[in-house]
């Protein structure tokens, strides 16, 4: 798998993808994804960008990190938010709803045949496996909410 | 016109009698009590089964069975593939595999600080819990908690891509 | 934020499956009700119900907006019912004839609307009627039940009724008579409500 460093990912593209009704008016939540690249080789740690990061990380096997591309999106119940990856996949993340004690996100990642319905307390990080390991790595996704 | 004559033409509804018919109940009705009284009953009578019906549907549960009607759509009958955060295709396919979401097939060499697997639906009424479902059609996920929140793995694929 | 039905059945016949699915929960009890009131076995009426769901789905395209989702449903669910039941007694012709009802004590006229009251306010009695409902409809035969079932739930007119049964109109009114006349009989009977069958036209 392709290295983070040759992508050149500055920014990823987020596409907000068309809902048909029009909505009531909520407050949009604000949520900070991030596409990372974990891997089992190479000098472990996490770049700068990740430091926060680095503690939830490393309960993983991989090693090595490299942020991807970020996202940083006002989200809307029910409208999904599609993150590219580098390699043409993309994952798409749906806020199902927030409280004020919680918010439900829907993470669909077909590249490794996967969904995820995740509640998580606000300031709290999603950490999700988004492609099947290979040759030693993997990309991730991180979505928190909160910004 | 007798009541025996009438009492099938009680109960019914505007425009559901021809003109004769018409004329002929209320000609009866002005002059019968007894018959305006059965017309009453009728009404409580309608409420009542309404009511009793109603009141048996309220009292079962439910849960399940929006989800026994899905299941039995077969996936190819919603038009087009699933769509990028169809939600429902989620749910589908998370009901189809959910005895994926509960392998425990440990990843070699994995730090697990803490494993758990959390299944359960986050509830509709009520405060929300935290938790978190995953499904995967070949490969088996895994949940770590940890302080920051939770991290979710799949595990390799089973024909080793 | 709730959709109406007609969004929903738009965006259903569109492919969403989460519209269907909550055209499904919203709809789900009443369609039981009818179901359960015609087949009378609960656990029947629960795959009555499913079945009815899923005639609705395959026929999606069909559905004319003129008229409502719901009355659509009711009228699937009917059509479903009564097919279950004539599968399940096919050759109970003794059902058709509407030969004279063994003699009920009659309520007087009158009684049982002043029993129940008419206020919107609910009386102790009519709960308690209310709940043996499936009971008083149990012992209807298989024809009266389904007449007066969707006659009171699906407000079907005499012509659908006949329409639906195959049945005459004069014998459609005559049938809701009868089913009516033994209901308000087993009610008052559940009730204590003892009165002669005075006046009563038979």
């Amino acid at each position: 798998m392709r290295s983070a460093r040759t992508a050149a990912w500055g920014a990823v593209a987020a596409l907000l993808l068309a809902s048909t009704a029009a909505e009531a008016a909520e407050a949009p939540l604000p949520v900070r994804i991030r596409v990372l690249q974990g891997s089992r080789q190479g000098t472990p740690g996490v770049p700068p960008g990740l430091e926060d990061l680095r503690g939830q990380l490393s309960s993983t096997a991989y090693l090595r990190w490299e942020q991807a591309g970020e996202v940083q999106a006002s989200m809307l119940p029910r409208k999904p938010v599609s993150v590219a990856l580098p390699g043409g996949e993309s994952v798409t993340v749906t806020l199902v709803e927030s409280r004020s004690g919680a918010a439900t996100f829907e993470v669909s990642a077909p590249a490794s045949r996967t969904q995820s319905r995740v509640t998580v307390a606000p300031g709290k990080r999603i950490v999700q496996q988004v492609t099947a390991e290979r040759g030693g790595s993997a990309w991730f996704v991180t979505i928190r909410a909160g910004g | 016109m007798n009541c025996a004559g009438a009492a099938p033409l009680l109960g019914s509804r505007p425009g559901e009698l021809d003109p004769t018919e018409e004329a002929i109940l209320s000609a009866h009705l002005s002059t019968c009590e007894p018959c305006r009284a059965r017309q009453a009953d009728l009404e409580a009578l309608s409420r009542v089964v309404e009511d009793g019906l109603l009141g048996e549907a309220a009292r079962r549960d439910f849960s399940a069975f929006a989800d026994g009607v899905m299941e039995r759509i077969p996936a190819s009958a919603w038009r087009g593939a699933p769509a990028p955060g169809a939600l429902g295709w989620v749910r589908d396919l998370f009901r189809r595999h959910r005895v994926l979401a509960t392998a425990s097939a440990l990843v070699p060499a994995l730090a697990a600080l803490a494993l758990y697997l959390y299944i359960g639906r986050t509830s509709g009424t009520g405060p929300l819990e935290f938790n978190v479902e995953v499904t995967s059609e070949d490969l088996a996920p895994m949940v770590l908690d940890t302080s920051d929140g939770p991290i979710i793995l799949v595990g390799e694929a089973s024909d080793g891509t | 934020m709730a959709l109406p039905d007609i969004e929903l059945v738009d965006r259903a016949r569109g492919g969403d499956p989460e519209a269907f699915r909550e055209l499904v929960v919203r709809h789900q009890r009443r369609v039981y009700a009818v179901a359960l009131g015609i087949v009378k076995d609960r656990d029947l009426a629960w795959d009555v119900s499913q079945e009815a769901f899923l005639r609705v789905h395959q026929h999606l395209s069909e559905f004319r907006d003129e008229s409502s989702f719901s009355t659509w449903i009711h009228r699937i669910t009917g059509r479903v019912a009564i097919d279950v039941l004539r599968k399940e007694r096919p050759s109970r012709r003794s059902d058709v004839a509407d030969v004279p009802e063994p003699v009920l004590q009659d309520a007087a006229p009158g009684v049982l609307s002043t029993a129940l009251g008419t206020d919107p306010q609910e009386t102790m009695l009519r709960r308690e009627l209310s709940g043996r409902i499936t009971e008083a409809l149990g012992q209807l035969p298989d024809l009266h039940r389904t007449i007066l079932v969707l006659r009171e739930m699906d407000g079907l007119s005499y012509e659908e009724l006949a329409d639906r049964l195959s049945i005459p109109r004069g014998t459609v009114m005559s049938r809701l008579f009868h089913a009516r006349k033994k209901m308000q009989a087993l009610l008052a009977g559940y009730a204590g409500i003892d009165a002669p069958g005075s006046g009563d036209p038979s």
